[in-house]
């Protein structure tokens, strides 16, 4: 709404309105990559520059998974700006934000419903040890990372890996259960 | 929206309160459960994490600040520009009337007396003078419209006219009419440091080398080009001081931002460089000892682009310095002033019809005993020649050095043939380094004794214009 009233009238205080949503998460995003606040501040003041020269060159159909995008691919940038300036790299990060609008796509575990999804209980039985565990402590007992750690006593960072892995592997069996043809 | 910036306020504060450890571990988990299908969020927490709550709060609450006086500048600034003009115009005005007058009086006074003596003493005295009555006049200037100022749009609307036939004077010659053209020409310049929007690049450039002017002219250039260039640079020197007051008049914080230009090879100086401010058209060049000024708008996000043919082009964020120092790299491709390159036997993307097949035994023949395409008497012989023969394009003064590298084919009679220009800076010089190749020796073709390959060689010839 407010990226249509902006496209319309270029009035900039729409698109700050709009910004100020999302800064906490520009400014949170800048800072895990550029780890330090300044550096995280100006940041975001640069990707709000960016936004007005960007916004109009692009179909945006999420604003804030394209955000997401911009926001880090200008951060990954200024790192390696500060490092090597790559050419290639940039104009590689560019060619991505044309076609790498991130679209969320809900996993089928992250649904509020899932016991009725054909089929998850007997992928989930499929997957390695570590895995179910993890997979059945976070959504089944609604454990935190860090209790999942404790009971399991392994590190929190292992155990947010062993969910990402958990639930490719959840998404391929789902895949090949419901096309058995591939 | 209120619900909207509500939710998001929710999400910070959930964010500080997780990460400060402050969550039951049920809400724990269905915080994580939504961070699972949020990847942005799950990147920001990690960030936010790292510093604590008070800082978190602290800069978003600066940044709002921020982002609140960007947006809202922006809108005034459209608004105001109008009155800005009348003020802007008003000043100008004046300056130029006091100018003129007096001129006219130093003229006088100075009877005949050459020119060049006559102007500059005639220039630093007027600096005090014409000062004040400006600053008088910009502090009595409101917003309702004075009589003087709708004078002045008056003879604004007749500018356009103007400027065109003082163009054309300055380009030819010499005489009293280039100097009273000269004062006017303060106008045009300023109106494009005052209202960058209003600007276009070229003209800057042409004003900003303006800037350069006080250096030395090089020999090469012709008389009345020194001549031009020395004049705007004294009206533009007078200008300055008013020029800063404009600029805060403007609303729009600008600021300074000089520095030098120098080469990673030798660590010296490159003339001609052009510097440009990245997201707008503001640009100047370098001058003869590498040097440039810009204006910059004074926030913390301005970046310099700096352009120069046979060097990387290089960014520079700036921050708050006051002066720069940039060091461009060579392009990978320029090495010496005159390079040969012959590029490898065989193998290689020819030109179509060209393809030359060779025996088995021949090609390793070839492969042993290789040689590029070289010209006859020698590499030193032809860098010599291309020294000597030369000619500046008349039109380049606004580079210093340019390079142009040339493809083409040596035939059989030794001839360059089928030339393509690949890299140039501009069309003055893609001529004169084809001139001077096709005016130039012979060519061995490259290949090896006895046996010739059909192969593009590729050549760089660099201009150098000589400094003084």
């Amino acid at each position: 709404m407010l990226l249509d009233n902006y496209r319309n009238t270029g009035d900039l205080e729409m698109l700050g309105e709009l910004y100020k949503r999302y800064m906490h998460l520009v400014f949170g995003l800048c800072l895990k990559y550029l780890q330090n606040r300044e550096d995280a501040s100006d940041a975001v003041m640069q990707v709000f520059e960016k936004l007005i020269t960007e916004i109009p060159r692009h179909n945006i159909h999420n604003f804030k998974s394209w955000l997401y995008v911009l926001a880090k691919n200008h951060c990954l940038m200024q790192i390696r700006s500060d490092k090597t300036r790559d050419k290639r790299m940039e104009r590689w990060i560019k060619d991505q934000e044309d076609y790498m609008e991130f679209y969320p796509e809900l996993h089928p575990i992250d649904e509020e419903e899932n016991d009725s999804y054909p089929g998850l209980k007997e992928c989930i039985e499929k997957l390695k040890q570590e895995q179910k565990a993890c997979i059945e402590l976070f959504y089944y007992q609604h454990k935190s990372y860090r209790e999942i750690a404790r009971i399991l006593e392994l590190d929190e960072k292992k155990i947010k890996s062993y969910l990402q892995n958990a639930k490719r592997n959840l998404k391929i069996c789902l895949e090949e259960r419901n096309d058995p043809e591939q | 929206m209120t619900q909207n910036s509500k939710n998001r306020k929710k999400e910070l504060e959930d964010f500080l309160r997780y990460s400060q450890d402050q969550m039951s571990e049920e809400e724990r988990n269905a915080f994580e459960r939504s961070l699972q299908q949020d990847p942005f969020a799950a990147e920001a927490l990690e960030g936010l994490s790292s510093i604590t709550p008070k800082e978190a709060r602290a800069d978003l609450a600066r940044l709002q600040e921020k982002l609140h006086r960007r947006t809202i500048q922006h809108t005034k600034t459209t608004r105001k520009t109008r009155a800005m003009w009348y003020r802007i115009a008003a000043a100008v005005t004046v300056l130029l009337v006091v100018t003129t007058v007096l001129f006219t009086l130093f003229n006088d006074r100075m009877g005949q007396l050459d020119r060049k003596v006559a102007e500059s003493p005639a220039a630093e005295k007027e600096e005090p003078a014409t000062v004040s009555p400006v600053e008088i006049i910009q502090a009595e200037t409101s917003d309702e419209i004075t009589p003087m100022q709708s004078k002045v749009v008056d003879e604004r609307a007749e500018t356009p006219g103007k400027k065109e036939a003082i163009q054309f004077k300055s380009e030819e010659a010499v005489t009293e009419t280039e100097i009273k053209a000269e004062i006017i020409e303060e106008e045009p310049a300023r109106e494009e440091l005052a209202d960058i929007q209003m600007e276009e690049a070229a003209d800057v450039r042409e004003a900003e080398l303006a800037v350069a002017g006080e250096v030395h002219v090089d020999q090469v250039t012709a008389p009345a080009v020194a001549m031009e260039r020395q004049a705007t640079a004294k009206s533009r020197k007078r200008e300055t001081p008013e020029l800063s007051q404009m600029a805060g008049a403007v609303g729009r914080e600008q600021r300074t931002l000089s520095g030098m230009v120098i080469s990673s090879e030798d660590e010296r100086p490159i003339p001609g460089v052009i510097i440009a401010v990245k997201g707008s058209n503001t640009g100047t060049v370098t001058d003869m000892e590498g040097k440039f000024q810009i204006s910059v708008e004074d926030d913390s996000m301005n970046t310099l682009i700096a352009h120069f043919i046979g060097m990387e082009p290089k960014e520079i964020p700036v921050e708050d310095e006051d002066e720069l120092m940039i060091t461009l790299e060579p392009d990978a491709i320029s090495l010496e002033e005159v390079v040969v390159i012959g590029t490898g036997p065989s193998k290689i993307a020819q030109p179509a019809g060209y393809t030359v097949k060779v025996a088995a035994d021949a090609e390793e023949y070839i492969e042993k005993n290789y040689r590029s395409a070289t010209p006859v008497g020698g590499e030193k012989e032809f860098n010599q020649y291309v020294k000597n023969n030369m000619r500046f394009p008349e039109h380049g003064d606004v580079l210093t050095r340019a390079v142009v590298v040339l493809s083409f084919m040596v035939g059989y009679d030794g001839r360059p043939a089928q030339v393509f220009v690949l890299k140039s800076s501009g069309k003055a010089f893609s001529d004169e380094a084809i001139r001077l190749l096709m005016d130039g020796p012979d060519w061995q073709p490259a290949g090896a004794e006895g046996i010739q390959i059909d192969q593009a060689t590729r050549i760089q010839i660099v201009f150098k214009k000589e400094g003084p």
